[in-house]
């Protein structure tokens, strides 16, 4: 039996049963390989359609359920994951992949669509605002270029009666929001019980939020009977988490994974060098122990059965059918028989007693038998490739092992500022155990791509293609990183930003392993990427401001200043009279100092310096020059005054 | 005459046109003394963290207790493995880790590098943090081989040790990535170039496999380096190795990060170029900066982490030296605190400094106080260059046209010309014309001989590597004779005036010049080497035949001849003294490598880590020195335009 | 060799487009990987003439692909049309280059100028033939003995040329319409150019400043900007009515300088632009900064590249690195361009005032 049959129980139940219960909750137990275990928590509320109408809510979240009327939501699905599933061990996705989302939060909805795009913009905004208040979630940041239009990807999961309108499918997603407790404590106010009875009573932050991998999921859907009675609307919340079960088992008030005491490890003794002080750590085999109470650090308290006709179970634990689980309830140790039984598949109903306790022990076990490991309909993952903050490659890579082809959509939403080019888009498989097998392009059998617009719209590229049979699809295209405006950039702005993950679609196949009729098929998720955008300095705004300003200027300056002046000789410009005030004081400086000389040395001295001084002061100041030694220089350095005349003429 | 004019000759005046030399001389002086002054207080600062999300050594460490036994088990297990195949060595060591709880891959890989194959497997395992979004990783590296060739024991165990820790903690905000590459060099460089690229092409050269698995962006990557075998042997000093390919550096923050935490935390001293006793004083602090520029300027990898830091993934290597009382688990708590550390980053490595010379663990210049040293190294070049360029705009009218020019300014250029001796300034005679340049052969010829740098550069790299020391004595050949050659045909046969010479040797200066400067921002230390090495070539000026020289006017021919014969062969060995090959040489001998393995080196890092140090020996110093031996010989044959 | 030469002089286009020709395909052979490495050189390729680019399906890239690669032929073309006179061609050429990238519409006066002086010396050589017997006609001669009469008038000549410009724009525009299904690429295409939003590094003065602008003042100062390159084509058009080549030759230099997406392919085609001013060659390198500006041309240009890598893809250096770079550059062909302006002028002004010559001249 598959774990994602189980799963989708509930969800079956709902729709085939014609007495729907109001409510029910249900917690799934499976223990995975090394050491994790599965608790997947459902809880389904629903109201009819005419209540609903008339604001009459008794399960079904009044708060949540005033937004939907207020912004017109036909059908909504929001999710909140954290961590990955690690598909290589743990199998295939709980619930087939259809109640978890990308890292971070992801939301998609159904709006009327009457009133056209803005109207549907409208309310899609009113939407993500108002769950943004009700979730403590970032929502509200989901605008225009976050927000994709699917076409292949997603499907109404409602059975809708005849009089709605035409409907519009939007889809955000937020990579980077990081969940948390604050998160799961208005996701619990949601539930009757509040997460005070019931199974729902486990879910504790410190838990949840340290599994490797949980995501919780709000899916509104209108139901509408087979047997012609009034449509329901059915609210399902689900929490699946994937828990550590040796970590979670640790004191709350010692986390710290020291190292063991020797006397505790387990060692292989049949290691040559096996001794005292050298042990090489056994290699664990077996079922480990634990028990709800340990990993939950609580017992379920009490229960929470509401709704009449509610007779389904609470709990079932998917384990192998000769491991020993018994169910202690109460403060004594009466054990609780189970309520339903298949071969490996145990349901458990609560007593309806409120506030007695139940807690489930599963004791270290030693089985042969293997649990039988289902393989997921597809592996996949996506890299950013390419070093440097100019242009990168991204590679997504898509293993088929099934023995039979499948056919899959997949949708990338990027943000506008990784600039696709979809010319070096190639889609190429190859035999995924043989390399020797030349790679051979897929035909895309569809392919919707809307390119994005600079700060208002975001790429939206949509692939239709078959997977063949054990083969390797690997998808590659370039893409360039735009440079942004330094206020566009998050305060951790070197860390780079969180582009969403790529959503797979494995279309129902007949033939496929995992097909089970259903129209949705199954659903993966790559992991999100980190993108390195180049960055400015951003100390700089005023230093590159008047920079670059000072260069245009210097330009325009002197550019302007040749045009508009003439040129003239140099000779005929007029000297300015500044410029004949400091020759003339120059001059008289110098024939002072010359005079002085003279008087100090003899006349002989004194007319070879008088010479020498009146060639120099030539340069200066002719006149000047001149006509002061032919008073100083004595008597006959008329020659040194008439050098400097004409030197000076010839400076004029 | 009249002002206007004097003012227009004052770019043409015989002051500016005999200072370029004593100014590139003195350029070149500074230079070189520059970087003596490094290592005083006054011009190096102490390392400080910039960083503040690191935190070093601020947590606890819990590496120990009964964590030992289980290393000294692994270490029993690497070295018994170490005994079998390649094949099942790695099929163990993937045992070990998927035992660990990591999911393991390998990635075979093959280089051919000098005419050799070398094929080796890279082992790693993925550590996904529990709570992490797959968006960065880290890695933990120990080669199976160390830089030297040893098995890397302790490191491999060690290693395995930390990730079997690192699994039970959830604190984990990056994955971690264990590496186990089979040597220090080709491993690490296939490895991290296969994670950044999406489809491995197969040149010749170079024949990498894709990863299977991969993970987010590489923030950091540490390697371990302890290659001691089950008997153990406790270590004095972590030797902290941080030279990337071409001289990249890593982020200042992670050095600091490792010292702060082994020196600090734990109380291991850190060393770095191996100066294992390093007290604070100059001469210390020189000999570390001088031993930094040596291995930066061979640009050759130094360490596994080498192969990561031109991917703009910050790596270093802690290598265990000495013989003191730290253990492999006081190793272990560095590593722990380090990633510890590493894991706190909230945004790639990017604070700190990028550029700056190391003299002691906790000391360093930043780039703004040694750039200088290398820009001025080059701007001598150009002086020289802008200089030529001018003198080369006129040519010298006959001295009896020289009216204006009287005894004593007919007298200063002769004296230059027994100052300066060996290299002699060309003075222009105190008059010149204004003359139109031709460029076309000058452009020609530096094109040509940049081009033929090529061949050199190609033979080095490609040949088989028996052949290497071979093709390295014929380069060194040629190249001697090259120049000559050149010269010689170019006076006899195009009839090459002094003017042309000048636009020659100007052209190739200011393209050395230029090249140096770009160089100086990627590879200082290259770019200094170099420009050491050349600043001969910017005073080479054609040889002056004993005619010309003033004090043998009245000798007679015999002796002119034999004086012109001396000259040439005392500046055809000093030139030769300096040519490329012949200065390769006289490095390996002096550092006391053999020339066949230094060639080796150098083909192997062109060929598989793309180092780009032997294109700027033959692409770019090289064609500089032909260049300057064609010019120095041009004097000699034939005299060429001189009149 | 004789051969050669002959059939140089004989049609020296022919072997000049074919030498080029050869050229441009033995490099295609040689480095087949060349046009992949100049298309993604941050230098050489901007978002408006990016190849990879306009293979994207977006109409404004695949629009305005065309546009680099054509602006410069068109440019040319016109101006070698212009100087033959042929006023429809050049107009047109005018509006091709526009159409396709906005700025080349400031070479429209100049180009006219240039085109409504060859009309004049054209119309002036038939009237001199026609008196005179047969004479030859050469230029000076012309200029002596003109009468006025002859010659057309400035004024409807140049309505007659724009009207020329906008027809051909109107059609270009028409036929654009014709091939693409909507009016959206004129906004797609025009915003583009007017409002910066794409702001990836190029060797311009553009990017870095409005990525750190402050987004109050990002409209006013873009408007600043194109205002600025619009203020130097009528001035020029006024100061050089004698010699409207060297205005149109100048108007290029200030659109490389100034351009929003510049880069170095505009450049280039400047300096090789600058060879039709020959003459004043020696007057530039003889009176101001040529070799020095050279010099810092080509330091910029291995050191930007350098830059480029040490911020992008090194990570060590950041962005200020290649910032400086980019004024440098810019700087050099500023000085440059001062520089044949100035001569441009002088070698006007020498030609009226010969005694001038190599004299140490003023500005007033």
């Amino acid at each position: 039996m598959k774990l994602s049959q189980l799963l989708t129980l509930p969800v079956a139940l709902a729709s085939a049963v014609l007495a729907i219960p109001e409510y029910s909750e249900h917690l799934h137990l499976r223990p995975l390989p090394n050491g994790y275990l599965y608790a997947g928590f459902n809880f389904t509320a629903s109201t009819t359609l005419s209540a609903y109408e008339s604001q009459h809510f008794r399960y079904f979240p009044r708060s949540l359920g005033q937004i939907l009327q207020h912004s017109h939501t036909q059908e909504l699905h929001l999710r909140f994951a954290l961590g990955r599933w690690d598909d290589e061990s743990w199998g295939s996705r709980p619930r087939d992949g259809r109640r978890e989302g990308g890292t971070g939060v992801e939301i998609w909805a159904w709006l009327d669509s009457g009133g056209g795009r803005v109207a549907v913009e409208e309310r899609w905004s009113n939407l993500v605002n108002s769950l943004s208040g009700l979730f403590c979630a970032s929502l509200n940041f989901i605008d225009g270029t976050k927000t994709t239009r699917p076409v292949l990807s997603f499907e109404p999961e409602g059975t809708r009666g005849e009089g709605g309108g035409s409907m519009e499918l939007l889809h955000g997603t937020l990579p980077h929001e990081v969940v948390c407790t604050e998160n799961l404590t208005p996701f619990l106010k949601l539930l009757p019980c509040k997460g005070k009875a019931g199974v729902s009573s486990l879910l504790d932050g410190h838990k949840v939020f340290d599994a490797n991998w949980q995501t919780m999921s709000i899916d509104v859907r209108p139901v509408c009977p087979v047997g012609g009675e009034e449509c329901r609307l059915e609210i399902q919340q689900t929490v699946d988490i994937v828990l550590d079960v040796e970590r979670s088992m640790r004191p709350r008030d010692d986390p710290i994974p020291r190292p063991r005491p020797i006397e505790e490890l387990e060692c292989d003794e049949s290691k040559s060098y096996h001794a005292p002080d050298t042990c090489y750590p056994k290699r664990k085999e077996g079922e480990m122990a634990w028990s709800l109470s340990k990993i939950f650090g609580t017992p379920v308290r009490g229960s929470c059965h509401l709704a009449d006709g509610d007779e389904g179970s609470d709990i079932g634990i998917e384990v192998l059918p000769d491991r020993l689980v018994n169910v202690l309830h109460g403060g004594s140790n009466d054990t609780l028989a189970p309520h339903k039984q298949n071969h490996d598949l145990r349901l458990f109903r609560l007593p309806d007693s409120a506030r007695q306790h139940t807690d489930i022990m599963v004791s270290q076990q030693v089985i042969q038998q293997v649990p039988l490991q289902n393989q997921p309909p597809l592996y996949a993952s996506r890299q950013i490739t390419g070093f440097g903050q100019e242009r990168g490659g991204m590679h997504a890579v898509i293993r088929n092992p099934h023995p039979d082809q499948q056919r899959i959509v997949y949708l990338e939403s990027l943000p506008w500022f990784l600039r696709p080019y979809m010319h070096t888009l190639k889609v190429q498989s190859h035999p995924t155990n043989s390399h020797d097998k030349p790679t051979m392009d897929v035909k895309l059998e569809k392919m919707y791509y809307t390119p994005a617009l600079d700060r208002l719209r975001g790429t939206h590229l949509e692939l239709l293609l078959t997977v063949p049979a054990e083969s390797t699809v690997e998808l590659t295209y370039d893409f360039d990183k735009a440079i942004l405006r330094y206020t566009e950039y998050p305060p951790d702005a070197n860390r780079g930003f969180d582009v969403a993950p790529a959503v797979i679609r494995v279309l129902p196949n007949n033939t496929a392993g995992n097909g089970n009729g259903n129209a949705q098929g199954s659903y993966l998720r790559t992991t999100s990427l980190l993108l390195p955008l180049p960055t400015p300095d951003f100390s700089m705004p005023y230093n590159v401001i008047i920079l670059t300003s000072t260069v245009i200027a210097l330009g325009f300056g002197s550019i302007f200043n040749l045009l508009v002046r003439r040129f003239v000789l140099a000779e005929e410009v007029p000297p300015s009279p500044l410029a004949l005030r400091v020759a003339q004081v120059a001059g008289a400086v110098g024939a002072i100092v010359q005079s002085l000389k003279g008087r100090l040395r003899g006349t002989e001295v004194g007319q070879s310096s008088g010479r020498k001084a009146a060639g120099g002061e030539g340069g200066m100041n002719g006149s000047g020059g001149g006509a002061k030694l032919n008073e100083s220089g004595g008597k006959d350095d008329w020659a040194g005054g008439a050098t400097s005349q004409d030197e000076s003429r010839k400076h004029r | 005459m009249a002002l206007s004019a004097r003012l227009l000759t004052l770019r043409h005046s015989p002051i500016l046109l005999q200072l370029p030399p004593y100014l590139s001389a003195l350029c070149i002086l500074i230079g070189i003394a520059w970087l003596s002054i490094l290592p005083l207080n006054e011009y190096s600062r102490q390392t400080y963290v910039s960083e503040n999300a690191i935190l070093p050594g601020q947590v606890h460490t819990y590496f120990g207790g009964s964590e030992h036994n289980v290393f000294r088990a692994y270490r029993q297990e690497v070295y018994q493995i170490s005994q079998w195949s390649e094949e099942d060595r790695l099929a163990a060591l993937g045992n070990v880790m998927q035992e660990i709880g990591l999911r393991v891959a390998a990635q075979p890989y093959r280089f051919t590098v000098a005419g050799e194959e070398v094929n080796g497997t890279n082992v790693y395992g993925l550590l996904q943090g529990p709570r992490a979004d797959a968006t960065e990783a880290m890695v933990l590296m120990a080669a199976w081989r160390n830089f030297e060739g040893k098995i890397n024991y302790s490191g491999v165990a060690l290693a395995l040790t930390l990730a079997r820790y690192f699994k039970r903690w959830s604190i984990w905000s990056k994955d971690i990535i264990l590496l186990i590459p089979m040597d220090s060099t080709y491993g690490p460089e296939a490895w991290v170039s296969a994670y950044h690229s999406t489809t491995s092409e197969v040149t010749t050269t170079r024949n990498i496999s894709s990863l299977p698995i991969k993970a987010g962006a590489l923030q950091a990557a540490v390697a371990l380096d302890y290659p001691v075998g089950p008997w153990g042997h406790r270590f004095d000093k972590l030797d902290i190795l941080y030279d990337g390919i071409n001289g990249a550096l890593p982020n200042l923050d992670l050095l600091n990060t490792a010292v702060a935490v082994a020196s600090g935390q734990m109380g291991i001293g850190c060393s770095i170029h191996g100066m294992l006793s390093h007290s604070d004083s100059y001469r210390d602090r020189l000999t570390t900066l001088a031993k930094g520029v040596v291995t930066q300027s061979a640009g050759q990898a130094t360490g596994p982490h080498s192969a990561f830091v031109p991917y703009h993934v910050d790596a270093i290597t802690l290598k265990t030296v000495g013989d003191g009382w730290h253990d492999e688990m006081s190793l272990g708590r560095t590593t722990e605190s380090l990633f510890r550390s590493i894991n706190n980053l909230l945004e790639h490595l990017h604070q700190s400094f990028f550029f700056y010379i190391l003299l002691n663990a906790n000391r360093f210049a930043s780039i703004g106080n040694y750039l200088p040293a290398a820009m001025l190294l080059a701007g001598s070049f150009t002086v020289t260059a802008l200089a030529l360029w001018v003198q080369s705009g006129q040519v010298p009218v006959e001295p009896t046209a020289k009216i204006a020019g009287t005894g004593s300014e007919e007298q200063e250029p002769k004296l230059e010309v027994v100052k300066v001796g060996e290299d002699i300034a060309l003075v222009p005679a105190a008059t010149t014309k204004a003359a139109e340049r031709e460029m076309l052969l000058p452009t020609a010829v530096v094109l040509a001989v940049h081009l033929a740098g090529f061949v050199p550069l190609y033979c080095l790299n490609s040949l088989h590597r028996e052949y290497l020391p071979l093709a390295l004595q014929a380069v060194t050949a040629t190249s001697l004779i090259l120049p000559a050659f050149t010269s010689t045909a170019l006076t006899r046969q195009f009839k090459t005036s002094t003017q042309q010479i000048q636009i020659m040797q100007s052209f190739s200066l200011l393209l050395l010049g230029a090249t140096l400067s770009t160089l100086a921002t990627l590879n200082f230390s290259l770019a200094f080497v170099i420009g050491v090495l050349a600043s001969p070539l910017s005073f080479i000026r054609p040889l002056p035949k004993a005619t010309d020289l003033p004090f043998l006017r009245s000798a007679n021919k015999q002796y002119l001849y034999n004086v012109d014969v001396a000259i040439s062969f005392v500046s055809a060995l000093l030139h030769a003294a300096l040519s490329p090959p012949v200065v390769l040489c006289a490095l390996c001998w002096y550092f006391g490598h053999d020339v066949e393995g230094v060639l080796v080196e150098m083909a192997k890092g062109w060929a598989a880590q793309g180092v780009y140090t032997s294109f700027v020996v033959w692409a770019v110093w090289w064609p500089a020195w032909v260049v300057g031996g064609i010019v120095m010989v041009s004097g000699a044959v034939g005299g060429a335009g001189r009149q | 060799m004789e051969a050669l030469t002959k059939v140089y002089r004989d049609q020296p286009k022919t072997v000049l487009f074919t030498a080029a020709a050869a050229i441009r395909i033995l490099a295609a052979l040689l480095f087949p990987a060349l046009p992949d490495l100049l298309t993604l050189r941050a230098e050489l390729s901007t978002p408006v003439n990016s190849f990879k680019r306009s293979e994207t399906v977006q109409y404004r890239k695949v629009y305005s692909s065309m546009s680099e690669d054509s602006t410069h032929t068109m440019a040319a073309y016109s101006t070698s049309h212009a100087c033959q006179a042929q006023a429809t061609t050049a107009a047109f050429a005018v509006a091709l280059a526009g159409h396709t990238s906005l700025h080349p519409v400031m070479l429209l006066p100049p180009i006219g100028l240039l085109c409504y002086d060859r009309v004049c010396v054209q119309s002036a050589e038939k009237g001199q033939t026609s008196e005179t017997d047969g004479a030859i006609a050469d230029s000076t001669k012309t200029n002596v003995a003109v009468d006025l009469r002859s010659q057309p008038q400035p004024l409807q000549f140049g309505l007659r040329f724009v009207a020329t410009f906008i027809c051909a724009e109107a059609f270009l525009f028409g036929f654009s319409r014709l091939i693409l299904p909507s009016w959206r690429f004129i906004p797609s295409i025009y915003m583009t150019l007017l409002e910066l939003p794409d702001l990836t590094p190029n060797a311009g003065l553009w990017w870095y400043f409005f990525i750190e602008m402050f987004d109050a003042f990002r409209s006013f100062f873009l408007g600043v900007f194109w205002l600025h390159m619009l203020s130097y084509s009528v001035p020029f058009c006024l100061r050089f009515q004698r010699q409207p080549l060297a205005a149109v030759v100048l108007m290029m230099g200030i659109i490389a300088v100034f351009e929003p997406y510049a880069n170095a392919g505009d450049a280039g085609a400047w300096l090789s632009c600058l060879c039709l001013l020959g003459h004043l060659f020696e007057l530039t390198s003889l009176h101001r900064y040529t070799f020095p500006a050279i010099a810092t041309l080509l330091y910029s240009t291995l050191l930007g590249p350098a830059f480029h890598h040490l911020w992008i893809y090194a990570g060590s250096g950041n962005a200020n690195f290649f910032y400086a770079i980019t004024l440098v550059w810019s700087l050099a062909l500023l000085i440059l361009l001062t520089d044949t302006v100035y001569a441009a002028l002088r070698d006007e002004w020498e030609a009226e005032r010969p005694e001038g010559k190599g004299k140490e001249i003023r500005q007033m």
